[in-house]
């Protein structure tokens, strides 16, 4: 019971490849004692991930341990055999990854695959599996542990009848099935919505104090982590730069990458000061609006012949000039909408009327003609470019398509944009799998101006993206939209973003607007229960993080 | 003013940010522009030679593709192959003159065994590109068109597939009458499903990716995004379905020749060969042995090469 739990010493780890050998890890030490809650944070390729997947032994394949080694309880566990595995794996150490989809099997009830999971430990550790009816009286009770309503009738459910929170909720059990010392969480938050988000970092802490669980989360939302972990590690390069209490490297950030990450971090209190719009029209929409919706819906129908309707009826007015933002959680119909103003997606009644013409029937020609004022930033930008395209040919393909320039202007037209999205020119040469998520965000920009639009509509730009990378991209919109003359509508579900950037701001729930308005009188006095949930929310771990802001 | 962000997260990274310290304006050269394109190759290459069954599928491919190049040089009795008579010579064991014997008419089976890799070779090639050429379009239109039309085509190619290829063929080529150009004509008549399927698979999930999305929302027309976007998504299972029709493609061919519907002797082809061998058996061995071999060793190669082109072009087993 004396020495810590986890003890990492001067763990070196190399990943073979093609171009070599890559430092994946380079001398992390790290200790956590019994009842430690430490949190790592790290942007995306800082080995955070590797790190943790090592300490389960299910690092990263053609990988080699240059130095020093991990000790779990006074056992070294560096190097162990498979068979020794099965004795530490989800009875000792347990793990909560990202995703709660992809970690349950859709073809299983909750119950189910809980309870094989109990079964699992107990034939691991040597004695009998237990009776059926006992497994699922723990189940009920593991269910029950993790906040969630009415187990027994959980029990037999599957997966898709579940919530994204609700999932997770189930993984946690999971993972608390075998009473681990140990619990592993990577990224526990990042793929929920925010009201979810803050019941989840809630849960956690209230097992911390009801188990004397101890627990090691990973996250790359400094927020999370600090509304959890009492100490607290980051992470860059393969390196840790900094560690100690988060309470401390929060207000008092010693080295420069974590003053640069803070700094990064949106803060949802703050008035931000925004690069005002050069054409400001301040009368009410009318013959300022640029992109006009009048009472949009769209209906889908289930195989079942039952109606679904994403989006119910949503007028919306856009200044020329301003940035518009919608706000909403998963499956409020934001990115419906935002596809439906672009005619991606065809609305099953309503008009949409793009500087003072309906577009809302046009098709053909004129509808091709008509992409070249509106354009789209999706989400992803790695999927969003073709794979198998160099950066030029993406770039260049809206002028292919759109105009007869020659091929010698178009290749000039594509390094005058890389120049503009800040990019070297050399990048045209280069595959989309060669560039960071930041970089290929500013790509998917450059092809979305190419043609000169007059609209962008951006779908979560910057939510596949690290902190710091969101930062630069979100400064840089605001730069390209004052020498480009743009209008944007920005759709997030990052409240702290839309403050920072957005003129006015919708509110959408279930399909429908609950609130509109003035970004700032939005904040500062919501009208509806639910613009409040979601700002108080978004508060939570937004305060966490920017404790930095108000202690100083 | 241009401050790129480098992430740690991209391995070749350290590739471009070392060009871009060099980043001038003079022209690039030929290497640096194509960086990206040499480095994909000699993983690719680096892949392969990993795998011993893909380096002997390579092997041997390559050695059909020499002896169908430069057969009429190599054999060493290039007239056996037209049907010479020398009946002094008739059914001869293997001897230092003749390496794999002679046949019933006293013509050199090797030499004839060499000149039958370039019918082969014809034959694989025909019938898998004519499978190819009308599959791979049928596919994609019937994946991206959807609705009426991909019912329309994938319910024809449903009752094609439901035939047994080879019967098929065989009912075929009996109506048109033997000979080697019916039967690579019915063959290629009965190859095409098996790629209408694939591609339409494979086009169903690439429509669904974001940038064809992208792609219609900057105005593209649906030939432009077929031609640019779906098709170059498709073409890795296609070229390993290709390699692997290759071999059986000379089989089937070899097939129709063995019952006596494809090639006509003297015609050098191996199919044809054994069918005249099987009446020699088991006496006469190297007579049928010989061709087999050439036809087994032929079709090993290219399923061997196809299997090792799936490795290395399948994402998911892309371990760099």
């Amino acid at each position: 019971m004396t020495g810590p739990l986890l003890d990492i010493r001067d763990y070196r780890l190399d990943i073979g490849t093609f171009d070599g050998p890559v430092h994946v890890l380079k001398g992390i030490n790290l200790t956590v004692n019994r009842g430690d809650t430490l949190g790592i944070v790290g942007e995306s390729g800082s080995g955070k991930t590797v790190l943790v997947r090592s300490v389960l032994g299910i690092g990263p394949k053609n990988s080699r341990v240059v130095e020093g080694g991990i000790t779990f309880d006074g056992q070294d566990i560096t190097r162990l055999s498979e068979k020794d595995w099965t004795k530490i794996r989800g009875i000792r150490i347990s793990m909560i990854f990202q995703d709660p989809m992809t970690y349950l099997n859709p073809l299983f009830t909750v119950g189910r695959q809980i309870s094989d999971v109990i079964a699992a430990h107990e034939k691991a550790a040597g004695q009998g599996v237990s009776p059926k009816a006992a497994r699922r009286a723990r189940t009920e009770e593991l269910l029950d542990q993790v906040g969630l309503p009415n187990p027994s009738m959980l029990f037999g459910q599957y997966p898709h009848q579940l919530s994204g929170g609700m999932r997770q909720r189930v993984l946690i059990a999971m993972a608390l099935a075998g009473k681990p010392d140990l619990l592993i969480a990577d990224e526990p938050t990042t793929a929920l919505d925010v009201t979810v988000q803050a019941q989840v970092l809630d849960l956690i802490n209230s097992l911390v104090e009801k188990l004397n669980l101890t627990v090691v989360m990973i996250s790359h939302d400094i927020g999370a982590i600090a509304t959890v972990a009492k100490r607290c590690a980051v992470m860059y390069r393969g390196e840790i730069v900094e560690q100690g209490l988060t309470a401390d490297i929060l207000s008092r950030p010693q080295h420069e990458y974590t003053r640069r990450l803070l700094a990064a971090v949106p803060d949802i209190d703050a008035a931000a000061a925004k690069i005002p719009a050069e054409p400001v029209a301040p009368e009410p929409a009318g013959p300022g609006a640029l992109l006009e919706a009048i009472d949009l819906r769209k209906i889908y129908r289930s195989q079942s012949g039952a109606e679904v309707a994403a989006v119910k009826g949503i007028s919306l007015s856009v200044r020329t000039g301003e940035i518009f933002g919608v706000v909403g959680e998963s499956g409020s119909g934001k990115s419906t909408l935002a596809r439906m103003l672009l005619r991606l997606i065809e609305p099953t009644s309503g008009d949409i009327i793009f500087d003072g013409r309906n577009i809302s029937g046009l098709a053909g020609e004129p509808l091709r003609q008509m992409r070249r004022h509106m354009q789209f930033v999706f989400q992803n930008p790695h999927s969003a470019l073709n794979g198998r395209h160099t950066i030029g040919d993406a770039i260049g393909e809206p002028l292919r398509i759109q105009t007869g320039m020659s091929r010698r202007d178009i290749e000039a037209r594509a390094e005058a944009l890389l120049d503009i999205v800040q990019l070297p020119k050399m990048f045209k040469y280069r595959y989309p799998h060669e560039l960071s998520g930041g970089q290929k965000q500013r790509v998917c920009i450059a092809r979305a101006i190419a043609l000169n639009p007059r609209l962008l509509i951006l779908d979560e730009p910057t939510s596949a993206l690290d902190i710091s990378v969101q930062a630069q991209v979100l400064d840089f919109l605001q730069q390209l939209r004052a020498e480009l003359n743009l209008t944007y509508v920005f759709i997030s579900h990052n409240l702290a973003v839309i403050r920072q950037i957005c003129d006015r701001t919708i509110v959408m729930k279930r399909g429908e607007i609950v609130e509109q308005g003035e970004t700032e009188r939005l904040f500062l006095s919501p009208q509806q229960d639910y613009t409040r949930t979601l700002i108080e929310s978004g508060r939570k771990t937004s305060r966490a993080a920017n404790l930095a802001d108000h202690a100083g | 003013m241009t401050t790129p962000i480098t992430s740690p997260s991209t391995p070749p990274a350290a590739a471009i940010t070392m060009i871009d310290q060099t980043e001038l304006s003079r022209p690039l050269t030929f290497r640096e522009r194509h960086a990206s394109q040499i480095r994909q190759w000699r993983l690719y290459a680096h892949m392969f030679r990993k795998s011993f069954s893909s380096m002997l599928g390579l092997t041997l491919v390559v050695l059909f593709l020499l002896l169908a190049a430069f057969g009429p040089l190599l054999a060493p009795y290039p007239e056996a192959a037209s049907g010479a008579i020398d009946m002094s010579n008739k059914l001869m064991p293997p001897t230092g003159a003749n390496w794999f014997g002679t046949d019933e008419m006293g013509a050199d089976i090797f030499s004839r065994v060499i000149m039958g890799a370039r019918t082969s070779l014809w034959i694989g090639l025909i019938i898998t590109g004519i499978g190819a050429l009308v599959g791979v379009p049928l596919g994609i239109i019937a994946g991206y068109g959807g609705g009426w039309l991909r019912a329309i085509i994938m319910r024809i190619t449903e009752l094609f597939l439901a035939v047994p290829g080879l019967a098929l063929a065989l009912a075929i080529v009996a109506a048109l009458g033997p000979g080697i150009t019916n039967c690579v004509l019915a063959l290629a008549l009965v190859w095409w499903p098996g790629y209408v399927r694939l591609v339409e698979a494979k086009t169903l999930s690439v429509k669904e990716e974001l940038f064809v999305e992208s792609a219609r929302s900057i105005g593209a027309r649906t030939p432009w995004i077929l031609w640019h976007h779906i098709l170059p998504n498709c073409l890795s299972p296609i070229i390993v379905k290709m390699s692997m029709d290759m071999g059986m493609a000379i089989l089937s061919a070899a097939s129709l020749g063995f019952i006596g519907l494809g090639a006509q002797p003297p015609a050098p082809e191996w199919g044809a060969m054994i069918s005249v061998a099987r009446t020699y058996m088991p006496d006469w061995w190297w007579y049928s042995l010989f061709p087999g071999a050439a036809i087994f060793l032929t079709v090993l190669g290219f399923n061997l090469l196809g299997d090792g082109l799936r490795d290395i072009l399948d994402p998911r087993s892309r371990d760099r």
